[in-house]
């Protein structure tokens, strides 16, 4: 616990009814829901605000380094280490996903309410809250666009084969297949929260507060009596609101309630991550795969191993940079095939999870525990994607280490995953969850049903970190629908 | 600590990116891929900042090490042949594939946006 102490000379201090920290998925439900019932709202965003102009206006490489926390090059420490992405920005990572919204599936809540203790998270719950969301952020179906000819591959050789695909759900309304969801749709079509849920609690009266990091939470006997932030000019500001919501992110929000010694030795100790390992597959014919939105079409066969296979965001730049591990003459062969490539995405469950270890200053050091369960699934989900390209026509694929050569056969495939190390993979991940879950004290619960830390009164959490797991899916949806979840439960107690 | 392009300039590792890739050989685009790497450098925690100066600082003898020649005179075939043997090295490896991602995605995705087509987002209900 920690004293109230008096602010220093020179601090601002604002009342408000309600402060927010952080305005991705989860703080974005929280501001515009606080702000409908009334309330007054901050909210506070360590990043900056863009609009869709300047977006359209910057080149990827540069909303890469302004929009991604770390400019996107965050490492969870480990055997192998991984690349972990996610936003830094108003909207959070919102803006810089595929804008995909899929519902948690009744088996993983059911899964869920067992392992945390807490029954009111089941299907029933969260399907009305997801439908809503969906409703509001103009869900639809994405069909192949102009382009997408990776995506149309993709699915004909699921067909072949007798798998089961699915066109993605997503939150966009006329997307023009610019193919830069990943830095930021430049034509204002996905719906991110900084275009839809935040425009309109602002219109309700929130106020949003970019470049402010909030720095320590003032608690005492279990409530909050201030939070205290810093902009970008070291400008400091106190804070003094009567509820808080954290949703700073599953790194972020574990950090700040540990920075305040708030469940110091429970919060961010487990982080779930899902992994994504990136095939390249060269096709004889002209693919064109920057062609055409990020992907139209979804392989879910495997979903029940958490093992989903898609094209990536194909860019130059993400091409080469999925390829630097390997030699120069090979990458620039590789370059100058460009048009014959796709670039596929498999996306996995870890089983063995991160966790953060230590504070150093004001960075986290993450580091991951992968399984040999983990490494065994990985190889099967190669297995599987490998197949599945191949039935696509593909020729030849470069697996996800770049000290392995082409493959060219199923028996290539399969003397590869005979010999990779778990050290071999190059893995990315964006998607982190669970870091301060939704549970019992006894069964590792950082915040119970109303997303309230253990015994706080006037502190509740609502972003991925409160999930009590990994969903297996992109995760958007299940964030939100907890999230409304959450604040909707707060409202009706006060 | 901030790193600057003059400092990544000064490792010979952009050299050598010049030599070896086809890509990066052009003038305008090494100087996109040392604006980029150095861009995200500087968003980095102090920390690995610190350890990829400290790598920078080192890569000139290191390079030297693998190849008898120094880094920023090093012709195509040497600039190649040094980049593989320190990609064998424990530590050198994960480090220039990161840094080499930075360059390339930089040279590569740096051009303008694809489109102006921008407008305004629509509400939510």
């Amino acid at each position: 616990m920690r004293a109230l102490t008096r602010p220093a000379r020179g601090v601002r201090e604002v009342d408000c009814d309600a402060l927010v920290v952080g305005s991705g998925a989860g703080g974005s439900v929280a501001a515009l829901e606080l702000a409908r019932a009334g309330r007054s709202v901050t909210v506070l965003e360590e990043g900056p605000r863009v609009s869709t102009a300047d977006l359209a206006g910057r080149s990827p490489a540069e909303s890469m380094r302004r929009l991604y926390r770390n400019g996107g090059a965050t490492a969870v420490l480990g055997t192998p280490a991984i690349a972990y992405g996610e936003a830094s920005v108003v909207g959070g990572t919102t803006v810089v996903n595929g804008g995909l919204l899929w519902e948690p599936s009744a088996t993983v809540l059911n899964r869920w309410a067992a392992l945390s203790g807490y029954g009111g998270y089941r299907e029933p719950v969260v399907g009305a809250r997801f439908a809503e969301v969906a409703r509001r952020l103009g869900m639809i179906v994405q069909e192949h666009g102009d382009g997408n000819e990776d995506s149309r591959l993709l699915a004909r050789a699921a067909e072949s084969l007798g798998w089961r695909w699915q066109h993605p759900q997503r939150v966009v309304r006329g997307c023009l297949h610019r193919n830069q969801c990943a830095t930021g749709c430049p034509s204002g079509a996905k719906q991110s929260m900084a275009l839809s849920y935040l425009p309109q609690a602002e219109l309700h009266g929130a106020r949003i507060s970019p470049g402010v990091r909030a720095e320590r939470i003032v608690h005492d006997r279990g409530v909050v009596r201030a939070v205290e932030a810093t902009d970008t000019e070291g400008r400091r500001t106190r804070y003094r609101p009567r509820s808080v919501f954290v949703a700073a992110g599953p790194i972020g929000t574990p950090v700040l309630l540990r920075r305040s010694g708030i469940h110091r030795r429970v919060a961010g100790r487990r982080l779930e991550l899902h992994l994504n390992l990136r095939t390249v597959a060269r096709f004889p014919r002209v693919v064109d795969a920057v062609r055409g939105t990020m992907f139209t079409a979804q392989v879910q066969e495997h979903s029940a191993l958490g093992i989903l296979v898609m094209p990536s965001n194909l860019t130059p730049g993400g091409l080469g940079a999925a390829l630097a591990g390997r030699a120069p003459h090979e990458v620039d062969e590789l370059l100058s095939a460009r048009a014959h490539l796709g670039m596929f995405t498999t996306q996995v469950r870890m089983q063995g999870a991160a966790r953060i270890t230590t504070l150093a200053g004001r960075a986290p050091l993450l580091r991951h525990g992968m399984t040999p369960a983990d490494h065994h699934t990985l190889r099967l989900a190669f297995r599987r994607t490998a197949r599945l390209l191949f039935a696509a026509g593909a020729v030849e694929l470069l697996p996800p280490t770049s000290s392995a050569g082409p493959l060219r056969s199923e028996a290539d495939v399969a003397a590869y995953c005979e010999r990779v190390r778990s050290a071999d993979w190059e893995l990315v991940s964006v998607h982190g969850m669970a870091s301060c879950p939704m549970a019992l004290p006894e069964r590792g619960g950082v915040c119970d049903e109303t997303g309230r830390p253990h015994g706080f009164s006037n502190l509740h959490l609502c972003d991925a970190s409160v999930l009590p797991g990994a969903p297996g899916i992109s995760p958007q949806g299940t964030i939100m629908s907890f999230a409304h979840e959450i604040v909707s439960r707060h409202l009706e107690a006060t | 600590m901030r790193l600057t392009e003059r400092d990544l300039y000064r490792s010979g590792l952009p050299a050598c990116w010049a030599a070896a890739y086809g890509v990066l050989g052009p003038a305008p685009a090494l100087r996109q891929a040392v604006r980029h790497t150095v861009g995200t450098l500087n968003r980095m925690p102090a920390g690995y900042r610190w350890a990829t100066a400290v790598a920078l600082r080192l890569f000139p003898a290191a390079f030297r090490a693998v190849t008898r020649s120094g880094p920023h005179t090093a012709p195509p075939g040497t600039a190649r042949r040094g980049l593989a043997r320190l990609r064998g090295l424990p530590g050198y490896a994960e480090l220039l594939r990161a840094l080499t991602a930075l360059a390339l995605y930089g040279a590569l995705d740096s051009g303008p946006s694809r489109t102006g087509l921008a407008r305004t987002g629509e509400a939510v209900t």
